[in-house]
């Protein structure tokens, strides 16, 4: 036993002697009021204004349909852009209630698919819940039946009752959702997150940190570089810019910015209110040494750079793409930088395996 | 003459019988905990691609039911070692479907599974079921009471290697003199239930980093002195409880917490054979036969097996002597190294593929190939990355591409540093060949 007590105690001394300067300095953050923030701050209202738009959206589609007319018409696309952009906010929250109730892919799945949509009004026959109904339903299908032509021209398409009944199945699918998931977040699974701390796979700021990466993908692949080609199976790049975010409403770029901000104000915590968020988090590291460098300031450098490419874009965004800009194109080369740093930089100081695969480690 | 003697000497076949019981039933749960986590299926059965170790992209996974049988033999084998049940046979079974299904996916790479594998192949040629099994029930003849000491000897020299060589690991200044990655590590804890609030600071991470260390290098003299051995032994528990608690470990605590009871005397492994023979009426503790059957392969052959067995194992984990550039950064040489928790790497990497006819250049989607376990594993791991390029390529010559180039825009971050850029992105990764030679479009790594 002397042996180990002597061995220990070297080690205690090696230890003080060898970091004197440092020693003392600690990580001063809560994972908890972090994690409380993001639920009660930027979640739960989020999913809420979400909800309220899709409510809003729902009964503006039924007085449409009710009386077709330019007028009611023009109450459904403004209700949409609302609902649009409500959703650019939920975007990157796409785990736990909205992951069990497959909020993505049943609410925003693009390009929608127009000729199945039509064939099916023809048909009088289709089927929502259908798992391959995904890109024939959510924004993406009320997006085209609501602006794929001329307003007059729509408000006549519109005295079909199949595609009235497809309208609004397709906006009862999209609002039930939205409820589901609003009242599962206020009924329990906000407080349960805010408590679920740590960094394995089933961990809050797993969640967090994995969705926002792949939210931000999304942002830059489906957004923008699909539609540029940049990911052609066929070496064959062709843009294509029927494929940019809500085509028919021509309201991509405006919809971009949005989710770039919502991004960006995740990052930082700030909700209604600026509170602790990942941001907050990395500077702690950085504060302690336990990060080298401030990636904090990288990464918020990062988005100012990719803001004032956006800038230099305007709508409609389809046009750009298909004239394939180098506005674009440097807007898509700005945005693929950001990714080392949240997915690589941030994901490893916060020791979040970037990865929802749960599974052991050394 | 002392090797002479050693060779020869007999104990107490008790540890071993004891050691066979606790891998069996460990071993047995482990393969129920990955079945039941899902993750045959996320492992084996949803992946595309496969990356393979060097030398072994002849194994492949059979089908769903395939895989799923694989693991049924695994754990019913696992339970027939522990009950001594056709042992030599059920160990060899188990060695293989284990090592199988490690060889599918070098993305899936433990040290632990790794550890398992080796202990299987040494478990082979044990006669860890002559007391105390279904088999001397079976064949009352089969019994003894004594072994050679070596036999024994082998496991504890296993279990000494993960050790010792772990603590060589940590030898470094990343760990010694920075903390890392346990400063990171730890300060994502300190949300934790009662020692959270000391994780939070910096000196904490340091004593960690130390002790670790220490232990790990002393641990396996401890254990074998015979005055020290009970401490030696609430160290193992208290440090593997910690770390279970602390990192997503899964078994291994446990494996190493239960594997290490090997160490104590022959009179404490008789005890739990007489307090566990109550549960089996049918154990005749008394039975004595004067001579086991002669073993089918010759003994001499099986000592010379270990010996090579050995020395092969305490020379390779310093392979990496042979590369150039820092080992956490390239890799080259640090698998079955023992090298355990010792950094925290993160990358991203965005592949290209050009068709150098027309110089058209697309990226790649990751996802639509490899699982995001595959993903994370493949960004940081120069081998992998090299092997996903050759995935790309044949994905894309399928479609009728002839002679795709790939590259690889790849920025990886180590133990709390910025990211740097990892693989010369100027290199077409299609016309590279993984070898035993130092990788030199690695990029250095700038520290």
């Amino acid at each position: 036993m002397k042996k180990i007590n002597l061995i220990v105690f070297i080690a205690f001394l090696a230890t003080f002697f060898s970091c004197e300067t440092d020693s003392n300095v600690s990580v001063n953050f809560s994972q908890e009021e972090m994690l409380s923030n993001y639920a009660n701050n930027l979640i739960v209202p989020a999913f809420e204004t979400y909800k309220a738009s899709t409510n809003s959206l729902k009964e503006k589609i039924a007085a449409f349909t009710a009386s077709p007319s330019e007028e009611t018409l023009n109450a459904t696309q403004e209700a949409l852009k609302v609902s649009y952009t409500a959703w650019s906010k939920v975007n990157a929250y796409q785990f736990g209630p909205a992951m069990g109730a497959s909020l993505l892919s049943n609410s925003n799945t693009f390009p929608t698919k127009y000729t199945d949509i039509e064939s099916n009004i023809v048909a009088n026959n289709w089927n929502l819940t259908s798992i391959t109904a995904n890109n024939k339903k959510g924004l993406p299908a009320i997006d085209y039946l609501l602006s794929n032509q001329e307003s007059a021209a729509i408000v006549t398409a519109f005295s079909d009752e199949n595609r009235k009944r497809y309208l609004t199945e397709c906006v009862a699918d999209l609002d039930n959702r939205a409820n589901s998931v609003y009242e599962l977040w206020v009924n329990g699974y906000a407080a349960e997150f805010s408590a679920n701390t740590g960094n394995d796979p089933s961990s809050a700021l797993s969640f967090i940190v994995n969705e926002y990466n792949k939210a931000y993908e999304r942002c830059k692949n489906q957004r923008v570089g699909y539609p540029l080609a940049k990911f052609s199976s066929d070496l064959t790049p062709q843009v294509s810019p029927m494929s940019v975010e809500s085509y028919y409403n021509q309201a991509s770029l405006s919809l971009l910015v949005s989710n770039i901000e919502s991004l960006e104000n995740i990052f930082k915590g700030k909700g209604e209110n600026d509170g602790e968020g990942l941001a907050d988090y990395l500077d702690a590291y950085y504060e302690s040494g336990a990060s080298e460098k401030d990636l904090t300031a990288e990464i918020l450098n990062q988005f100012d750079v990719i803001k004032s490419k956006l800038d230099a874009c305007n709508d409609p965004f389809s046009d750009h793409i298909s004239n394939n800009d180098q506005v674009v194109n440097d807007l898509y080369d700005e945005l693929t930088k950001l990714v080392v740093l949240i997915k690589s930089d941030m994901s490893s100081v916060l020791s979040v395996k970037i990865t929802y695969q749960d599974s052991d480690g050394d | 003459m002392k090797i002479k003697d050693y060779i020869n000497k007999q104990v107490s076949i008790a540890p071993l019988v004891v050691f066979r019981i606790i891998f069996g039933i460990m071993m047995a749960s482990s393969a129920i905990r990955f079945w039941a986590n899902g993750w045959i299926d996320t492992q084996f059965i949803q992946p595309t691609h496969f990356f393979h170790y060097y030398g072994f992209s002849w194994v492949t996974p059979l089908d769903s039911t395939g895989m799923y049988v694989v693991f049924s033999v695994m754990i019913l084998s696992a339970l027939a070692i522990a009950f001594g049940a056709f042992y030599r046979f059920s160990a060899l079974v188990y060695f293989l479907t284990f090592t199988y299904v490690e060889l599918l996916d070098v993305t899936n790479y433990l040290n632990h599974y790794y550890f398992v594998s080796l202990m299987a192949f040494i478990m082979i040629f044990l006669p860890a079921h002559r007391r105390f099994s279904y088999d001397v029930y079976r064949n009352p003849e089969t019994f003894r009471s004594t072994v050679s000491a070596w036999t024994i000897d082998a496991i504890k020299l296993q279990l000494s290697i993960v050790y010792f060589y772990a603590g060589i690991a940590k030898l470094n200044t990343d760990w010694l003199f920075n903390a890392q990655p346990l400063r990171l590590w730890l300060a994502s804890r300190t949300d934790l239930f009662l020692i959270g609030p000391l994780l939070k600071y910096t000196w904490v991470a340091f004593v960690f980093s130390w002790v670790g260390c220490v232990y790990d290098l002393v641990i396996p003299f401890f254990l074998v002195n015979k005055k020290t051995r009970i401490y030696a032994y609430i160290a193992v528990v208290v440090f593997h409880v910690v770390t279970s608690i602390l990192f997503p470990i899964g078994m291994f605590p446990y494996i190493m917490i239960l594997s290490t009871l090997i160490f104590f005397s022959s009179d404490f492994h008789e005890k739990i054979i007489i307090a566990l023979g109550r549960f089996f009426s049918s154990e005749n503790l008394a039975i004595e036969v004067k001579r086991g059957r002669i073993n089918s392969i010759p003994q001499q052959l099986i000592r010379l097996g270990f010996a090579l067995f050995f020395i092969f194992q305490l020379i390779f984990p310093f392979r990496y002597a042979f590369y150039k550039d820092n080992l956490f950064w390239t890799e080259q040489g640090f698998r079955f190294s023992w090298r355990v928790m010792l950094i925290e790497k993160s990358g991203s990497a965005t592949f290209y593929v050009v068709n150098p006819d027309t110089n058209r250049k697309i990226e790649i989607n990751n996802s639509d190939y490899l699982t995001p376990l595959q993903e994370k594993m493949m960004a940081t791991q120069p081998d992998l990355i090299l092997q996903y390029a050759q995935i790309i390529k044949e994905a894309f010559e399928k479609k009728g591409f002839e002679n795709p180039a790939v590259y690889v825009d790849a920025y990886v971050t180590l133990n709390g540093r910025s990211s740097q850029q990892y693989i010369d992105p100027s290199v077409d990764l299609t016309k590279l060949k993984d070898t035993f030679a130092s990788k030199n479009w690695i990029l250095p790594f700038k520290g």
